[in-house]
């Protein structure tokens, strides 16, 4: 076995608002050190590479698939997770309920992924189109719902977003 | 001829079962399971740990076929962190051969959990226990095989030549089941039909629906207990506890199945038990618990693939009106390199013999056989769709070629409202449906005047763009009879089927219930609380349903698991049975409390109550109270005959299939989905785009009307995929040349168009709550977009024979001016 | 699977020739290796184990020096080994005088069985270019 392969580094991040310094061995990709390491097993893997984001994470600001990262090249960050987005015992946010509402799960494996990446685009864009939407979410397959009601969730939790600021500024 | 008149009891039953049924029935309600999905807390096998695990890694043959020499596992055990490896040699002298589907000769195929010959690239070899994941595959890189590499043979119809490569000597031939079903008279209807059209070859492609969770397990081989735990994603436990038990020589009792959350199945994973198995050895031997989760490139490689099927020589007798009489024809399925659900593939068409249309004379020599490829399993539409596929095809040709309208044509020969219940050539019950009302609201749906309008107005402007429509369908039978087993092997001791649910009132009033099915993703615990609430007086909210499968519940019966569409039928009516015990031990014991006649028993909101009165009333958890923990307040003949804990097992009423005429009622309920779209073809590079696309469904009474339409899109959704961009691509080495996400193109949001529904409801009268099993549309998009690129290749073009249409395949036909793979013969 | 390119490199023909034809110095060029056997002027193994995404992969590789053209070009041919795969290749190799210089034309066929062929169809034909061209100018400016 090669050294390199075998070295161990000191990784220390920030998830969800709490901060964690644990040892990672140097090919630890990031999603198993969340999940294997750190307990965190919202975040899903679903391909060897990089294509279904079934793992995606926000990292430090950026949209990430957290199993195209080493767990090193971590160090430092901040990230959010699936388990970030509400409280564990709490209400659901407003696109997990929409995603409720709209019968955006079936098997709920890339929900997690589909999750982090549609709170992304809609923090971006606030009010998207369609092909937006389904551009936003290109990166996450979904092999269930045929995308469809996926899509209906987004835009229902736009416009509840849309419909709550019109009557904060009212 | 089938006598299928349903007993008075089951009518009787069906009536009643409908009037209590209503206040949650039928809505659709969020399902109760997306909460803890949606925060990331379900809870998937590759989330359960066990002390003391070790993690497995399966060493797979790099080649399609070759003898294994010798096996040399010194280097990997001497790794520190290693716990064991074992070979197949090993595993066979410490198991039986698992129990086989298949008669003679393949019956004397001999397969262990690991190969002792590898038959197809990606079939395990050896297997390692580590103390992690890499480790284990770093290790399992270290075994040495020395393999002699044999010619492959990867086509199914080259495979039946004898000249060809044979993967199991024990059998001397590629043969995994050969067949004629004959129905009708096809040779007089040849001979006295107007027209035969002739068609050469169709072909359906190789794929799968790849669930976004791969495969996985964690076995524990209790040393002290000698029970075997098994937390797993299988889809169908019951069907692999009936072959691990005797293959591991344990009792059906030490085999303890458990899961909780399951990410998609479609009938991919049904198959897992050889894995199972070796896990279960490999823990033994080492004494820890032995932990597998799937690689993606190792579930595209092994985990198994929807059948192939090639249709050669395919003739269909037409009269001058249209009507279509029937086909001949041969057909070749593959089986891949082992028989671990087949050869039940080459039966369970047979549920769907004409497809939607009357066809009267059918004649099929039906042959499968083993290749140098990935074993097939089950997957959405598992061996309906390809017939349905083909059935289409031969439809929408004979429209074609002679110049009938593709939608008059159709409805000329649909199964009419009025035939119902309709009995097919082979006994088969078609139940309820409304084909040319289903086929004109899907044309609604794509706007179909206006759609051929712009067909024209597009094919005169010279854009270099084509316009096609087309039409497909697909009938989605469920809650099969197992007996149709017997068609394949008259020894196999299966026919009937059945689910078995508990429904219990707990110790302060709480209503739980614990299903025998294994879901994937259908909202079980939502449908089945709809159906226990208006049984119970109670709402879903106050109905927990366990969720997943627990073989300890004791809610099972063999058949348990989530496949072949019928939890609706199957699983619901043995949640509506144990709700209806339930309620009458809570009329029994509320009759007791309050001094009056069981029948006076009102239940709602959680009370018994004497016909309504607030006044005369005990809550459930006084009714769970005196059962429970204070019975010497019951009558003795009160307190004896209640549990509280009430099991019902739905059977359907099936009779055993003849296995000599292959006649019989193979499948209870028969739900239809009938798709139609609109596509453009650009003529410079043969890319489809799908502008518009419909799809309605017709699944007898919903439940949850939600969660119906939900799969219609999703299985929608997987038919555009396999239709335009999904297939898994073998050389002819036996090499797999897509076994990633890269380049096996799972489709996309960007891929699988708008989705436009529509439905109606023709209750099956054979299920007594009017629903039909309904999750297996998936074969309707592939007839559909076939249909539409014939459509927009226009006359006289070659025929879209392949069920997978890239754009390279459709450039092609574009340029085609040879061979058309289809002729007519007029009289 | 066809992949060929071209690499002007600052050593002359002669010197590439030397370099590239000779076993016991193309066992300098290849990397992550663990040990070199020279069998005899034509043929060697190498034992490497290179660290991928997919493990630490041990690797046998037979190298056989096929033709030899002086100073004008040399053709390889090889098998390797390895847990869940192996490949063949031929390796042809031209040198061009440019001046003080020269131009390597190269051009390869390989053939892979097992996981790297399965998982790998976009991406080895551009892995196959980067070692080929890493051990011609590893060649040329031997450190």
């Amino acid at each position: 076995m090669s050294s390199d392969a075998a070295a161990i580094h000191a990784v220390e991040v920030t998830i969800n608002g709490e901060r964690y310094e644990r040892p990672a061995l140097a090919r630890q990709l990031l999603v198993h050190f969340l999940r294997d390491t750190l307990g965190l097993r919202g975040t899903h893997i679903g391909c060897d590479t990089g294509n279904c984001g079934a793992c995606t994470v926000i990292c430090d600001g950026r949209l990430t698939k957290s199993c195209m990262l080493l767990a090193a090249q971590a160090d430092g960050c901040e990230i959010t997770t699936v388990e970030g987005l509400a409280p564990a015992r709490g209400d659901l946010t407003p696109l997990q309920a929409a995603f409720n509402a709209e019968h955006g799960v079936q098997c709920g494996y890339c929900t997690p992924g589909m999750l982090m990446s549609a709170s992304f685009l809609l923090e971006r864009n606030p009010n998207p189109s369609e092909h937006e939407i389904r551009r936003g979410l290109k990166g996450n397959i979904c092999r269930c719902t045929g995308y469809e009601n996926i899509v209906r969730a987004v835009q229902s939790a736009a416009r509840a977003a849309a419909a709550a600021t019109a009557k904060g500024n009212s | 001829m089938t006598d299928f008149t349903a007993p008075d009891a089951v009518v009787e039953t069906i009536e009643s079962v409908q009037q209590e049924l209503g206040r949650w029935t039928g809505k659709s309600i969020p399902r109760k399971e997306d909460r803890r999905l949606l925060k990331g807390q379900g809870q998937f096998v590759d989330d359960a740990w066990m002390f003391r695990q070790g993690y497995v890694h399966f060493l797979r043959s790099p080649h399609g076929h070759a003898n294994i020499r010798s096996i040399d596992t010194t280097k990997a055990e001497a790794v520190p962190g290693v716990y064991a490896t074992m070979t197949g040699a090993e595993m066979a002298e410490q198991c039986e051969p698992f129990f086989r589907i298949a008669p003679d000769p393949a019956a004397r195929i001999e397969e262990y959990p690991l190969a002792l010959k590898a038959r197809f690239q990606g079939d395990a070899v050896a297997v390692v226990l580590a103390e992690t994941r890499e480790l284990a595959r770093d290790a399992a890189e270290l075994i040495e095989v020395d393999y002699e590499p044999l010619p492959a043979v990867v086509d199914a119809v080259r495979a039946a030549d004898p000249r060809s490569p044979v993967l199991h000597e024990e059998i001397g031939s590629n043969l995994a089941w050969h067949g004629i079903y004959d129905y009708g008279d096809i040779d007089w209807a040849l001979e006295n039909a107007d027209h035969v059209v002739r068609i050469d070859r169709l072909h359906f492609h190789r794929f799968s629906s790849t669930p976004l969770e791969c495969q996985g397990a964690l076995v524990n081989w209790d040393p002290g207990t000698d029970q075997i735990e098994i937390l797993s994603n299988i889809q169908f436990p019951m069907f692999a506890t009936q072959v691990l038990g005797p293959s591991l020589g344990v009792g059906q009792d030490q085999l303890l199945w458990r899961y909780q959350d399951s990410g998609g199945a479609f009938g991919n994973k049904i198959a897992m038990y050889p894995q199972i198995a070796a896990l279960a050895l490999i823990s033994r031997k080492a004494g820890r618990p032995a932990k597998w989760t799937e690689y993606r490139s190792e579930h595209m490689l092994s985990c198994g693939m929807g059948n192939e099927r090639t249709f050669l020589d395919i003739e269909v007798p037409v009269m001058r009106d249209g009507t279509i009489l029937g086909f001949r024809m041969r057909a070749f399925d593959d089986a891949g390199a082992y028989l671990h659900y087949e050869p039940l593939g080459a039966v369970i068409w047979s549920q769907v013999v004409p497809g939607c249309y009357r066809f009267k004379h059918v004649n099929v020599d039906y042959t499968e056989t083993l290749t140098n490829k990935c074993p097939t399993v089950p997957n959405r539409g598992y061996s309906r769709l390809q017939h349905l596929w083909m059935i289409e095809r031969l439809v929408d040709t004979v429209a074609h070629e002679l110049e009938f309208d593709p939608v008059q044509l159709r409805k000329l020969n649909y199964v009419q409202p009025e035939d119902y219940p309709y009995e097919t050539p082979n006994g088969c019950i078609y139940d309820s449906g409304d084909l040319p009302l289903t086929l004109d609201k899907a044309l609604a749906l794509i706007d179909y005047p206006s759609a051929r309008e712009r067909q024209r107005s597009v094919a005169s402007s010279g854009a270099g763009k084509r316009i096609g429509i087309g039409i497909g369908s697909t009938l989605d039978s469920g809650t099969n009879n197992f007996g149709q087993a017997r068609i394949i092997n008259p020894d196999l001791p299966f026919s009937g089927n059945g689910e078995a649910a508990t429904v219990r009132l707990d110790l302060y009033g709480e209503i739980f219930c614990t299903l025998g099915s294994s879901p994937t993703g259908q909202g079980h615990e939502t449908t089945a609380a709809q159906v226990v609430a208006d049984i119970l007086g109670a709402s879903p909210a106050d109905v927990r349903v366990h969720a997943g499968f627990n073989k300890e519940h004791g809610a099972y019966v063999g058949f348990s698991g989530t496949y072949a569409s019928q939890f609706a039928v199957t699983g619901i009516n043995a949640a509506i049975g144990a709700a209806r015990l339930l309620r009458a031990e809570i009329a029994t014991v509320a009759a007791a409390a309050l001094q009056c006649e069981g029948a006076d028993i009102q239940l709602e909101a959680g009370v018994a109550s004497y016909r309504g009165d607030g006044e005369r009333a005990i809550p459930l958890i006084g009714i769970a109270n005196l059962v429970y923990a204070n019975n010497a307040e019951l009558p003795p003949e009160v307190a004896d005959g209640v549990s509280l804990n009430c099991r019902y097992v739905y059977r359907p009423p099936f009779q055993v299939p003849d296995p000599v005429t292959k006649r019989g009622n193979l499948t209870l309920t028969y739900a239809v989905q009938i798709h139609a779209c609109v596509i453009e073809l650009d003529e410079q590079t043969g890319q489809v785009r799908i502008l518009d696309y419909g799809a309605v469904d017709d699944c007898g009474n919903r439940i949850n009307p939600q969660i119906v339409e939900g799969q219609v899109h999703g299985a929608t959704g997987l038919g555009v995929g396999a239709a335009l961009y999904e297939a898994f691509n073998y050389s002819e080495a036996g090499q797999l040349l897509n076994a990633s996400f890269y380049d096996y193109h799972a489709v996309t949001a960007l891929d699988v168009p708008a989705i436009k529904t529509d439905h109606l409801e023709s209750p099956s009268p054979f299920t007594p709550n009017g629903a039909k099993g309904m999750g297996e549309g998936g074969g309707a998009p592939l007839a559909t977009i076939c249909s539409a690129i014939q459509d927009a290749l226009g006359p006289g073009a070659e025929l879209v024979s392949d069920s997978h249409n890239p754009p390279e395949r459709v450039w092609r036909l574009l340029r085609s001016t040879g061979a058309r793979g289809v002729e007519v013969q007029t009289r | 699977m066809m992949v060929g390119g071209r690499v002007a490199v600052e050593a002359s023909c002669e010197e590439m020739f030397s370099r590239l034809s000779d076993p016991r110095k193309l066992e300098d060029l290849v990397p992550a290796v663990e040990w070199v056997e020279v069998l005899d002027e034509d043929s060697f193994t190498v034992s490497m184990a290179p660290s991928t995404g997919l493990g630490i992969t041990p690797l046998k590789l037979r190298v056989n020096v096929s033709d030899r053209r002086d100073n004008e070009g040399v053709r390889l041919s090889g098998e390797a080994d390895g847990g869940e795969f192996t490949a063949a290749f031929q390796l042809r190799l031209e040198f061009v005088p440019d001046g003080q210089a020269s131009q390597v034309r190269w051009s390869a066929e390989a053939r892979f069985v097992g996981l790297l062929s399965s998982i790998g169809q976009r991406v080895l034909p551009a892995i196959v270019a980067a070692q080929v061209e890493a051990v011609v100018r590893q060649a040329a400016s031997p450190t």
